[in-house]
C-alpha cells in the first residue's frame, strides 16, 4: 500500500493536463463556426428574401421586369444571365484547360514544367476585379472592333439572324463577360485536371504506350476514364466558381435587367446585380429582392458545388 | 498492307493534330497571363509615386493616393488573418485529431469544402445582415469578418491535409511520454505542419487580400483616412471599383495603381508558396 | 487518422479450445500484471482474458503471428488506447498492485511512468537536445546543468550520446533511422519512468542498429522493467528473460525464455518457435 502511494503521488500533473478538454471544445467550436457560417448564409438570405418571394411568388423566376421606381422585382434576367454566362463560360474553358492539362502532363519538357505549372497557379490567382478592368479597358475594346462589328455586319438585314446578333457593339454583354469567366476558371480547372492525371499510375500509361498507342489514345483511352468521375467533379467546382464569380463580370456584362435576346446583348448576373445595386437599394422590397436573388444563387452553387465534391472528393490543389 | 499505312498515318496525324493544339491551349493560356499582367504594368506603373503611398483618395480633379485604401485593406486583411488563422487551424485540428470519421466530421468536412469556393459576393450579404443591419452601419470590423469567412477554409483545409500527413506514431508518441494532449499537438503536431499551415495561411491572405464582393456592403467605403474598425472604411479594392467606372483619368489611373498593388501582393504570396512549397520537398 | 485494428484479430472462428501454460513468477518480483484483460476494438473482441505477470528489472518478450494481440496488449499497459473512442480494455492492469485501467488514474501521469517507443522512429520536429528534455520539461523543473545532465545521462544510456554530443542543437529528424530509434528510447528514458514498453523498435531498422538497439534494450533493464513486442524469435531469445507466446488474441504460453524455446509445454508455441505456422 505505501508503494501504492509512493507511485501515485510520485509526480505532479503536467502543467496543462487539465486544458485538454477545454482545447478539445475549442477546436470543436472553431469546427462549428464554419458549419455555422454556411448555415447562416442560407438562413439570411432566405429570411431577408421572403418578403420578396412572399409579394412575388413564381412571377420572381419568370418576370423581366426588374423596376425599383415602380417597387416590381423579377429575376428572370439575372437568372437566366447567371446560367447563360457560366455555361459558355464553362464551354469555352473546358477545352483549353484540358489542353494545358494533358500539356503539361504529357507534352511538356521536363525544365518547363515547373514554371509553366506556376505560371498557370498565378493565373489563378490574379484577383477577380483585375480580370474585371482589364476586361473591360483591354478585351472589350478589342473584342467589339475584331468581333462583334465584323460579325454583326455579316447577318443580312431583316432576318433571324440580324436579331440574334443585335446589341450595342461596345465589347460589353454576355459574350464578353462569359469570355472573362472562361479565362478565370481555366487555371482553376486545368491545375485540377492536371493534379488527377497524376494520379494515373505510370504503368498503367506506360503499357498502354508499350503496345504501340500515339498520346491522343493513352490520353482518351487510358488516362480520362482512369480519371472520369473526378475530372467531372473538377469541371463542375470550374461551374461552381463561374456561377458565383461577381467583380469580374460586373464590370463587362453591361449591367441591364432584361431578358437577353441577343448574344451580344448586355445583361447581368445575380451576382453583378446584387453588387451594384444592394449597397444603394432604394426600397425594402429592392433589397429583399435583392436577397431573394442571393437565395436562388446559393442553392444554385450549393447544389454544383456539392455534386462537384461528391464526384472530385479533396483531390483539388487548394 | 496500304490500308494498315493509312490507318497509321491517320493515327500519327490525329496524334499531332492533338499535340498542337494542346501546345496552343497552353500557350493562350500564357498569353492571357502576360497580356494582363502587361496592362498592369504599362497602365500603373506610370502612376506610382510617393502621393500614391501617402495620401488619401483625392476629390475629382485634385492631387491624391490610396493611402486609406492601403492601410484600410491591410487593417482589415490582418484581423481578417488573425481570426482565420485560430478558427482555421482549431477546425483543421479537430478534423484532422479528433474527429476522424465520424458523422459530424464528414459533414463539416463537406462543408468546409463548400465554403472554400462558395460565392465570396453570399457570405458578404451574410455579414451584412449578421453584423451591418443589426448595428445600423457599415463597418470595418464587418468587412474583417467576411474576409475571415473565406479565408477561414483555406486554412482548415490545409491544416487537416497537413497533419493527416503525420504519422499516427507521431501523435502517439508525445502522449506517450505523458504529455497532455493538447501539448502534444501544441508542441509536437502543429510543430511538425508548420510548413504546411503556413503555406495555407499564405494561400488565404492571397485569396482575401484582392476580394472586392464581400467588402461593398460590409466595409463599404472612405474618401478619408480613417483606422477606426467600427466605421466605414476605405480599402484597395472598392476604390478600384468605383474608380475604374469613374469618368476622370485620374480617378481610373489611380485604380490602375491599385490594382496593380493588389497583383503584386498576392501573386507574391502566390510565389512565396511555391517557394516555400519546393523548399520542404526538399530535406 | 483511423485507429483501425490489426488485421485478422477478431475474425477468427470462436469456439477453439485454448490451453494457456503459465509459469508463476514470485509475487514480490512482480512490477506490472495484467488480470482476465480483453480489450475491444469498437465490436472487436482483440484480447481474450489475458492474465500475464511482468517481473521487475527483466525483459519480457511478447511474441506470437500477426494480429495475435500482442501489440495490442501493449497499448493497453499506458493505455495509449484511450486517444481513440471506441477502444476499451476491460479486466485489471496493475502496476505495483494499483488498478490503472480504473477511472480515477491520470492517464498522463500513468504514461509518465509507463514509456513507450514505437516501430517508427517518431523524433520530434525539434533538437537532438529538446527531444530529450521534451517529458523532462512536463514535470521537473530542472535548471539549466541540471538539464544538460539529464539529457546527457538520458543520451548515454540509449548509447547515442558519443554519436551526437556535438550537435545536440540539431536537429533530431537529421539522424539516421537507428539513431533516431536510440534517440526515442533516451526521450523515454529520460522521464524516469518505471516500466518501457517496446513495440517491435528494431523492425524498420538494419542489422548493425538492431544489434546496437538490442545492447541498450539489455543495459536498460537494470533500471526499468521492460516489455517488448517483436516478431522476431531470435531477437525475443537474445534479450528476454521472459516470453509470452500469444495466439488469436489469447495468451498460449508464458515461461522464462530459454524454457520456452528448448521446451515448450503448448503444441501451438512449439509449432510457431520451429516455423512451423505464422
Amino acid at each position: 500500500m505505501a508503494e501504492l502511494m509512493v507511485g501515485a503521488t510520485k509526480r505532479a500533473r503536467p502543467a496543462g493536463a487539465g486544458f485538454d478538454p477545454v482545447f478539445r471544445i475549442l477546436c470543436f467550436a472553431a469546427a462549428t463556426t464554419l458549419l455555422t457560417a454556411i448555415a447562416g448564409v442560407l438562413i439570411s438570405l432566405l429570411i431577408g428574401g421572403e418578403p420578396a418571394f412572399a409579394k412575388f411568388g413564381l412571377r420572381f423566376f419568370t418576370s423581366t421586369v426588374w423596376n425599383p421606381v415602380t417597387d416590381e422585382y423579377g429575376g428572370a434576367g439575372p437568372i437566366v444571365g447567371t446560367l447563360i454566362t457560366a455555361a459558355l463560360a464553362l464551354l469555352l474553358a473546358l477545352p483549353l484547360a484540358f489542353g494545358v492539362a494533358v500539356f503539361l502532363t504529357e507534352f511538356c519538357p521536363r525544365p518547363l514544367r515547373r514554371p509553366i505549372g506556376v505560371a498557370v497557379e498565378l493565373l489563378a490567382g490574379v484577383p477577380s476585379i483585375v480580370y474585371g478592368m482589364w476586361g473591360l479597358f483591354v478585351l472589350a475594346p478589342l473584342f467589339a472592333k475584331y468581333v462583334e462589328i465584323p460579325i454583326m455586319g455579316l447577318a443580312p438585314p431583316g432576318s433571324i439572324w440580324e436579331t440574334i446578333l443585335s446589341g450595342v457593339p461596345n465589347g460589353s454583354g454576355l459574350i464578353a463577360a462569359s469570355i472573362i469567366l472562361a479565362i478565370m476558371i481555366l487555371p482553376y480547372i486545368a491545375a485540377t485536371l492536371r493534379e488527377l492525371f497524376l494520379t494515373v499510375p505510370a504503368r498503367v500509361r506506360e503499357s498502354a504506350y508499350g503496345v504501340g498507342c500515339t498520346s491522343l489514345e493513352v490520353v482518351w483511352s487510358v488516362t480520362l476514364p482512369y480519371v472520369r468521375k473526378s475530372a467531372i467533379g473538377a469541371v463542375m467546382l470550374g461551374l461552381g466558381r463561374a456561377l458565383g464569380e461577381t467583380m469580374a463580370v460586373t464590370f463587362v456584362i453591361g449591367n441591364s435587367h432584361g431578358f437577353p435576346t441577343g448574344i451580344f446583348d448586355s445583361g447581368s448576373t445575380i451576382a453583378s446585380t446584387i453588387a451594384n445595386e444592394f449597397a444603394e437599394a432604394t426600397s425594402d422590397m429592392h433589397t429583399s429582392a435583392l436577397l431573394a436573388l442571393g437565395f436562388v444563387l446559393f442553392l444554385i452553387t450549393f447544389a454544383v458545388l456539392a455534386m462537384a465534391r461528391a464526384l472530385l472528393g479533396r483531390k483539388d490543389p487548394v | 498492307m496500304a490500308l494498315a499505312f493509312n490507318r497509321r498515318g491517320r493515327r500519327s496525324v490525329a496524334n499531332g493534330a492533338f499535340i498542337l493544339a494542346c501546345t496552343l491551349a497552353t500557350a493562350l493560356a500564357l498569353v492571357f497571363l502576360v497580356a494582363i499582367l502587361a496592362s498592369l504594368l504599362v497602365n500603373g506603373v506610370g502612376g506610382i509615386n510617393l502621393d500614391v503611398f501617402t495620401m488619401s483618395t483625392p476629390a475629382t480633379g485634385s492631387r491624391g493616393g490610396l493611402l486609406n485604401g492601403i492601410v484600410g485593406s491591410l487593417a482589415m486583411c490582418a484581423i481578417a488573418m488573425v481570426l482565420a488563422i485560430v478558427i482555421g487551424i482549431l477546425a483543421g485540428t479537430w478534423l484532422a485529431e479528433f474527429a476522424r470519421d465520424s458523422t459530424y466530421g464528414k459533414v463539416v468536412r463537406f462543408t468546409n469544402d463548400v465554403l472554400l469556393s462558395a460565392p465570396s459576393i453570399l457570405v458578404g450579404l451574410f455579414i451584412y445582415w449578421l453584423l451591418v443591419r443589426p448595428f445600423h452601419g457599415f463597418s470595418g470590423i464587418a468587412g474583417a469578418v467576411a474576409l475571415a469567412l473565406l479565408a477561414a477554409p483555406v486554412v482548415t483545409r490545409t491544416t487537416e491535409d497537413v497533419l493527416k500527413l503525420q504519422s499516427r506514431q507521431l501523435r502517439e508518441s508525445g502522449v506517450a511520454l505523458g504529455a497532455p494532449v493538447w501539448t502534444a499537438i501544441r508542441a509536437i503536431m502543429w510543430r511538425a505542419a508548420a510548413g504546411g499551415i503556413i503555406t495555407g495561411g499564405l494561400l488565404a491572405f492571397a485569396r482575401i487580400s484582392g476580394e472586392t464582393a464581400p467588402l461593398l456592403f460590409t466595409a463599404l467605403n472612405n474618401q478619408l483616412f480613417s483606422l477606426d474598425m467600427t466605421k466605414p472604411i476605405a480599402n484597395l479594392p472598392s476604390i478600384i471599383f468605383n474608380y475604374a467606372l469613374s469618368a476622370y483619368d485620374d480617378s481610373r489611373r489611380l485604380a490602375w495603381v491599385g490594382a496593380l498593388l493588389i497583383t503584386i501582393a498576392v501573386l507574391g504570396a502566390n510565389v512565396i508558396v511555391r517557394a516555400f512549397a519546393r523548399e520542404r520537398k526538399r530535406p | 487518422m483511423t485507429a483501425t485494428p490489426p488485421a485478422a484479430v477478431a475474425t477468427a472462428p470462436e469456439p477453439q479450445v485454448f490451453e494457456s501454460f503459465v509459469e508463476a513468477i514470485p509475487q514480490e518480483r512482480i512490477k506490472l500484471e495484467t488480470r482476465k484483460l480483453s480489450f475491444f476494438y469498437g465490436k472487436n473482441q482483440a484480447l481474450h482474458e489475458v492474465s500475464l505477470p511482468f517481473a521487475g528489472n527483466s525483459v519480457t518478450a511478447l511474441i506470437g503471428p500477426s494480429g495475435c494481440g500482442k501489440s495490442t496488449l501493449l497499448r493497453a499497459m499506458n493505455r495509449i488506447y484511450a486517444l481513440y473512442p471506441g477502444q476499451r480494455a476491460e479486466g485489471e492492469v496493475l502496476l505495483d498492485g494499483e488498478n490503472i485501467l480504473d477511472r480515477k488514474v491520470d492517464l498522463t501521469q500513468l504514461r509518465s511512468r509507463v514509456g513507450m517507443v514505437f516501430q517508427q522512429p517518431t523524433p520530434f520536429p525539434m533538437s537532438i537536445y529538446d527531444n530529450v528534455a521534451f517529458g523532462v520539461r512536463l514535470y521537473e523543473k530542472l535548471s539549466k546543468p541540471d538539464m544538460d545532465a539529464r539529457v546527457e545521462e538520458s543520451l548515454r544510456r540509449a548509447a547515442l550520446w558519443d554519436e551526437v554530443k556535438d550537435k545536440l542543437k540539431s536537429s533530431g529528424l537529421g539522424l539516421s533511422g537507428g539513431q533516431q530509434q536510440r534517440l526515442c528510447v533516451a526521450r523515454g528514458v529520460a522521464v524516469r519512468p518505471e516500466v518501457i514498453l517496446l513495440d517491435e523498435p528494431a523492425s524498420a531498422l538494419d542489422p548493425h542498429s538492431t544489434a546496437k538497439l538490442e545492447e541498450t534494450i539489455v543495459e536498460l533493464k537494470r533500471d526499468y522493467t521492460i516489455v517488448i513486442v517483436t516478431h522476431n524469435l531470435q531477437q525475443a531469445g537474445r534479450i528476454s528473460d521472459h516470453a509470452a507466446f500469444m495466439y488469436l488474441g489469447r495468451l498460449i504460453e508464458f515461461a522464462r525464455t530459454d524454457r520456452l524455446f528448448d521446451n515448450p509445454r503448448a503444441s501451438r508455441t512449439a509449432d510457431y518457435i520451429t516455423g512451423r505456422f505464422g
